[in-house]
């Protein structure tokens, strides 16, 4: 059984699809009892989404274009 | 060819530099995909090219045209997402991608079918934008300040207030979060975008980046440090956070 310092030193692997299967299910137990590390793992994760909701980019419509005029000129 | 490109993708190791004979892997591919669509099998040849490297596949230039278009292109938008992050400049990040594109569709024949073609792609757009744009600057800080070293967005909001929580992340705008990103450092906002954005494991962030995995997880503590104390920075100018508030880990 994991503790709650070895579940948040395990956090950011976690959140990251790094953690080893074994520690995986350690810290998962240890989250579905432990509501203060839950807490906080759940912060985590909305953080990490943060990022990848907000830096979203329109591409300009004539750049596929000029990319494939630029690679009808590439020289092989 | 757009269902291989997705099972590809999730192989997950970069292996376009060694590994097994092209011929066959590409001709497995084909195979699979003619249930789906009549395929022309390429003319393949192994070989080696006038420079020396090894050329996975012989394409004839309407193959790789073709081969190109459907498996490359498809990843253009979220290459572009990328490349605006790594310049942090609309305008750069055109040229940075078209740049690439053209040293990819160059170097598609060293692609080896069947491996992570994601991966290939954003190692061309990191190399293309390391020789292109960041000569041309000063080296960049890897220096973080040490009370950013236990600094906590978590803790700086206040634990347990999941009201307070939402709305600090409601208060702070796309155009803030973009910027926090700018604002790190070269080394450390690429290793987070890859990592939080493009999802790339670490193994992966590593072969892209060309640099020790140790290195991409120190980068990635340090750069997320600096990133929560600006999104903090934010959220207290818009009086929801108080920015006088530790924010440090117990």
């Amino acid at each position: 059984m994991a503790n709650c310092q070895e579940t948040l030193a395990d956090l950011t692997a976690y959140l990251d699809g790094e953690l080893p299967a074994d520690r995986v299910d350690e810290l998962r137990e240890h989250l579905d009892r432990c509501f203060s590390c839950e807490d906080r793992a759940g912060f985590e994760e909305k953080l990490k989404a943060l990022l990848k909701d907000r830096c979203t980019e329109s591409m300009p419509t004539d750049l596929r274009q000029k990319i494939r005029a630029r690679i009808a000129r590439v020289d092989l | 060819m757009r269902r291989l490109v997705a099972v590809s993708s999730r192989v997950g190791s970069i292996v376009w530099t060694t590994g097994n004979n092209l011929a066959i892997a590409l001709r497995q591919a084909m195979h699979v995909n003619d249930a789906d669509q009549a395929v022309d099998t390429p003319e393949l040849v192994d070989g080696v090219q006038a420079d020396g490297s090894i050329v996975r596949t012989a394409l004839s230039p309407e193959e790789r045209t073709r081969l190109f278009e459907e498996q490359v292109l498809p990843f253009l938008d979220r290459l572009y997402a990328a490349a605006v992050r790594y310049t942090r400049d609309p305008v750069a990040a055109e040229d940075l991608l078209q740049e690439a594109m053209a040293k990819a569709y160059s170097a598609f024949h060293q692609y080896q079918q069947g491996t992570n073609l994601k991966a290939w792609l954003y190692r061309i757009l990191h190399n293309t934008y390391i020789s292109q744009y960041r000569k041309k600057q000063r080296r960049p800080q890897e220096d973080l300040q040490d009370e950013l070293e236990d600094f906590s967005l978590y803790k700086a909001v206040g634990g347990t207030a999941r009201s307070a929580e939402a709305e600090v992340f409601e208060s702070i705008t796309d155009d803030e979060v973009k910027q926090a990103l700018a604002d790190l450092p070269d080394t450390f906002r690429m290793a987070v975008y890859l990592a939080d954005v493009e999802g790339f494991p670490y193994k992966e962030i590593a072969e892209i980046m060309d640099t020790p995995i140790g290195t991409v997880m120190s980068r990635l503590h340090r750069g997320r440090k600096q990133l929560q104390k600006s999104l903090a920075d934010y959220a207290a100018r818009h009086g929801v956070l108080d920015g006088d508030g530790p924010g440090r880990e117990d």
